[in-house]
């Protein structure tokens, strides 16, 4: 309600013609209207055709004009409920630079135009509602409608004052500005008329009030389409004018606007071009030097020609120098080889020499390479003088060795023994550590051998112990059964000992001589002595050598 | 009876008994006996000697088991059913060096037949006897238990793994450095034979030192070391990059090139193993190979021998030009292609041939430059040959056909492509025709000596399907010549001649 209030505050004080609306409602409960205070007695309007604007006009014209007091009385509650639908919503807005112009819902001090309307309006059909029982009834109602719909009519003008050029004509067409006061209104007058001429005389009265009504009721009609057309076509005329002018103005803001906007758009149009420009242009140097650039890198550094050349030149020479020496390698085998064979023939006639050293010639008798009929004697016969014949023992030795190697499964040939020097040593790590003391070490090193057990015992002690075994059960393998005495007669007898043996302090445990205390009465306990093993020697040097098992030293 | 008389039945014994033995072993040791052998039931009566009284019998018993077992793996599969195997592992721990020998090398003939006997003397618990025999003073001893973990090691990486875990591997390691030869043989042999299955294995090979001991002995005189070492380290350089590094590490280079000029095949063809193990893995290692002179020695190589001792040397020129342009280069200057080509045409096997094959094909697919030094030494028909040859397996083909595809992509030596046309299917016409349409348009002598020696006439007969490569091809090539040419190459050209001949109207 308060906003409302000042809103219209705030029209109203700049069409400064416009009655306040505060004296307005102090005036409607002054004439003890029933209006309820709580209602929102006005409503802010556009000036165009909003929808329910539309609705209101039309019911206003048929309250003016032919409602009956039912229906009258229907359409102030439907003009109550159309005057409450835009108030709950605040207020309304006509938006200039929209055409057709739309209601917006915000507080543009500059573009609003509000009119009181409602509060009059329902102030009125509150009113004529108040009085069902009036004197003059129905005219009154009618009347009070009509001075509404006068209100009402202005209603528009009003909202359009805004305009200060609209509203000076329409200043000019009502120059009375006062719903109440307009003098065209004659249904507004003739209360007071009646009041005013009561008192002449009766039945003239009487017979000038038939006639002036019935004036009126001739002319009424007709003046109130009259009046309607003037207002519908003059009213035209301004919304039109209105709205051309509007166009004109819609047309010059969106003149500039769109002008603004294309130029706008130009320069950026312009700038991206530019842009495009540029960076093709720099793409294109970048293509250029990176160009270069790779050309370079790749024929100085991946591709380069002459340095391939050189490696392949290098590659090639590498090899003819790698054949070459292989060649000699070769080559070095090769007559490594030959000589072995060489060697290996010369050994071979040399061992058949020996063997047959017996075709040596004596100085009596030559020899079958010493031929008496040749020149010069076989190079045999030189050979035989020069070898020692070949010991019948050395021979038979040698067949028992290839005997015994040709027994072996796993090498087919004799045991070969690396001819040449062998390898030079595998680098090895330094030995490093914390060592022993020298005198320590010199101590273990001279010390005399001590074998240990396993050492000690031959390397075929199992051997022979097993042989022994087996020697043993075959000497004693006579037959397996054990001893049976022959005959049962001494079954029975109990074994007596000797006499030699037995004596009172039992069984001696070991040897022959024995040197017994006789005196029992001395003895300081009554056992005898116990015998004490001797030492084990071995297990005294424990720990005493370097090799202790499982310990690192 | 005297004494001597019961005694002379066991000494007849005895002696029948060893001599028993002993001829069975003698006889085993050749193969036509052993079925005979077996078929007299052999086994059921060597089973109870394992167990004589006497040493030599006992050896000589295992010994004929062990040559029995040797011959196949029935025989072998009859000693482990027979329940040998237990008695001989307990017998391994306990008996004299000679016992332990021949009860190795039962376990050595049993193991190496299959998985599954292998397996066999694993679960009887024979792998940690054997790890106590590598450290026995007798060589012969170790040998014989280097030799079976070996063959045990050697069937697949699970049994390798076993003999790994038992801790054969430092032994062996220490095996290498007796100064036995055969010994060190084995126990490389063995090496390689527990390396060759998983990286991990090589590296726990590794991990015991045996590459700088094994890299050692590559320069020892014998050939047969020398077979094993260099199959060794190649065992150990082809699971990956850093094994290999750790082999090159042992400066292996340029020693190992002198192998390639052994006299024994054998090391040839495994030195030439291990170089190719190392140089298939990255660039690098490549580049170190031909700047130590490697490619040389390796052409080298595959010129001075023949048949399978080629095919790793091959492989290995393919790899290192595989890897890069430069090291192609490398490859054609070392005068390889050549080599390869002479390879391809001379070997019989098929397999060498795609090796070859494939080899060129990686030279020759890099540049024009690497093309033509393939193209010029005529190696395109060969190959093409190959190729259309019903007779070469399936793989030379595919092998002959993408290093066809491989060099003609890059090849602009058009003397060599000429040939090409005549006989070439479409599926290879394709790439030499596209060749031709590459080169053409930018050479006029090109173009001249195209139509004089009969190329463009070729061209018009290929009868191609429209709007397929082969046909844009021929029509690049067909406008660089003008129109009345190509009209005078295509076929029928004299019949439509005549044709006009015949339907002139004479002038009178």
């Amino acid at each position: 309600m308060n906003p409302t209030h000042d809103i219209t505050d705030i029209t109203f004080q700049n069409t400064s013609q416009l009655p306040q609306p505060h004296t307005e409602t102090h005036k409607e409960t002054a004439g003890s209207t029933v209006l309820p205070q709580s209602r929102p007695p006005k409503i802010l309007l556009s000036l165009f055709c909003s929808p329910p604007l539309h609705i209101f006009f039309f019911l206003i014209q048929r309250i003016s004009s032919k409602a009956p007091k039912s229906i009258d009385l229907a359409y102030c509650s439907l003009i109550h409920t159309v005057g409450k639908a835009p108030q709950a919503t605040g207020q309304v807005r006509l938006d200039p630079l929209s055409f057709p112009p739309s209601l917006h819902l915000e507080s543009d001090e500059r573009n609003k135009l509000a009119v009181p309307l409602c509060s009059p309006a329902a102030g009125w059909a509150g009113l004529g509602r108040a009085r069902p029982g009036g004197p003059t009834g129905d005219t009154d109602v009618v009347s009070e409608a009509g001075a509404l719909a006068g209100g009402s009519c202005h209603s528009p003008g009003g909202s359009g004052l805004q305009h200060p050029r609209a509203r000076a004509r329409f200043e000019r067409a009502a120059p009375d500005n006062c719903p109440r006061g307009r003098p065209g209104c004659k249904a507004w007058d003739a209360p007071r008329r009646r009041a005013a001429g009561a008192a002449p005389g009766r039945y003239h009265w009487l017979a000038g009030q038939e006639t002036e009504r019935r004036f009126v009721g001739q002319y009424r009609k007709t003046e109130h389409a009259a009046a309607v057309k003037i207002q519908s076509w003059f009213r035209g005329c301004r919304v039109r004018a209105y709205i051309r002018y509007l166009n004109k103005m819609m047309i010059v803001i969106q003149k500039w606007w769109r002008g603004y906007q294309g130029r706008k758009h130009f320069r950026k149009m312009l700038k991206t071009a530019y842009f495009i420009m540029k960076m093709n242009f720099y793409n294109e140097m970048a293509v250029r030097i990176q160009k270069r650039w790779r050309g370079y890198y790749i024929r100085k550094y991946i591709h380069n020609y002459y340095k391939l050349k050189k490696y392949l030149e290098a590659v090639s020479l590498n090899n003819e120098i790698v054949r070459k020496e292989l060649e000699q390698f070769a080559e070095t085998k090769e007559k490594e080889k030959e000589k072995k064979d060489l060697e290996r023939k010369e050994k071979k006639k040399d061992h058949q020499a020996r063997k047959m050293h017996y075709l040596l010639s004596t100085e009596q008798i030559p020899g079958v390479f010493n031929s008496p009929f040749r020149p010069s004697p076989d190079p045999m016969e030189l050979r035989l003088q020069k070898a020692k014949p070949l010991s019948h023992r050395h021979q038979q030795i040698k067949e028992n060795l290839t005997k015994e190697t040709s027994d072996f499964p796993t090498c087919t040939s004799s045991w070969t023994f690396p001819m040449v020097q062998p390898l030079p040593p595998i680098a090895r790590q330094k030995p490093q550590g914390p060592f022993r003391d020298t005198a320590e070490v010199l101590l273990q090193r001279y010390k005399p051998l001590e074998p240990t057990l396993r050492a000690a015992t031959s390397i075929n002690s199992l051997e022979k112990a097993r042989e022994e075994m087996k020697r043993e059960e075959w000497r004693n393998r006579i037959h397996d059964n054990e001893f049976l005495p022959f005959s049962s007669c001494q079954k029975n007898q109990k074994y007596d000992p000797l006499i030699q043996s037995s004596s009172k302090y039992g069984q001696i445990t070991y040897g022959t001589k024995h040197f017994r205390e006789e005196h029992h009465e001395k003895w300081v306990a009554n056992k005898d002595f116990e015998t004490v093993l001797p030492p084990i020697e071995l297990f005294d040097r424990c720990g005493k050598t370097y090799s202790r098992a499982g310990q690192i030293v | 009876m005297s004494q001597r008389q019961v005694l002379q039945v066991f000494e007849q014994y005895q002696r029948a008994r060893t001599q028993f033995v002993q001829t069975v072993a003698e006889l085993a040791a050749r193969p036509q006996n052993i079925e005979t052998l077996q078929n007299a039931g052999v086994m059921s009566l060597l089973r109870p000697l394992l167990l004589d009284v006497v040493p030599t019998i006992q050896q000589t018993a295992a010994l004929a088991l062990g040559r029995l077992a040797n011959y196949n793996d029935d025989l072998a599969e009859a000693v482990v059913k027979g329940d040998i195997l237990p008695q001989l592992v307990y017998s391994l721990a306990e008996q004299n060096r000679f016992y332990k020998k021949a009860a190795a090398f039962v376990l050595r003939a049993v193991g190496k037949h299959s998985p599954q006997l292998a397996q066999a003397i694993v679960d009887c618990g024979a792998l940690d006897t054997l790890v106590i025999c590598l450290e026995d003073f007798d060589p012969g001893v170790k040998e014989a238990a280097a030799w079976a973990l070996g063959y045990i090691a050697r069937h697949n990486s699970e049994l390798s793994q076993a003999v790994v875990d038992a801790g054969a591997v430092p032994l062996l390691v220490l095996c290498i450095l007796e100064p036995e030869i055969a010994l060190k043989r084995i126990a490389a042999s063995a090496l390689s034979d527990i390396s060759k299955h998983s990286p991990e294995l090589a590296q726990t090979v590794v991990d015991a030192g045996a590459i700088a001991h094994l890299a050692q002995m590559i320069l020892n005189p014998d050939a047969k070391l020398k077979r094993q070492v260099l199959s060794a380290l190649s065992q150990i350089a082809k699971h990956s990059v850093d094994l290999a590094e750790m082999v090159v590490e042992a400066e292996i280079f340029p020693v190992v090139l002198t192998c390639l000029k052994d006299s024994d095949e054998y090391v040839k063809k495994n030195a030439a193993t291990l170089i190719r193990e190392i140089a298939k893995h990255t660039p690098e290692l490549s580049q170190l190979i031909v700047n130590a002179g490697g490619i040389a020695a390796v052409i080298d190589c595959i010129g001075n021998c023949k048949g399978n001792v080629r095919l790793p040397g091959i492989m290995m020129l393919g790899y290192v030009a595989a890897h890069s342009e430069n090291l192609a280069m490398a490859v054609i200057i070392s005068k390889g292609v050549p080599q390869l080509s002479i390879c391809l045409s001379e070997e019989q096997e098929d397999h060498i041939k795609a090796a070859a094959a494939w080899a060129l094909g990686q030279i020759g697919r890099h540049t024009p430059e690497h093309a033509r030094a393939i193209a010029v030494i005529n190696v395109l028909p060969v190959l093409l040959s190959l190729y259309m040859e019903t007779e070469s397996s399936e793989d030379l083909q595919v092998k002959a056909k993408k290093a066809l595809k491989n060099i003609l992509q890059k090849c602009t030596y058009l003397p060599a492509l000429e040939p090409l046309l005549h006989d070439a299917p479409p599926n290879i016409l394709k790439y030499v025709i596209g060749q031709f349409s590459k080169v053409l348009p930018h050479d006029s002598k090109a173009r001249r000596l195209f139509v004089t020696s009969g190329g463009l006439k070729k061209v018009q007969e290929i009868k191609a399907e429209p709007g397929s490569l082969l046909q844009e091809y021929i029509n690049t090539i067909n406008n660089c010549y003008p129109e009345e040419i190509v009209r005078y190459y295509s076929p029928g050209y004299s019949e439509a001649l005549l044709e006009r001949v015949e339907n002139y109207q004479p002038v009178l």
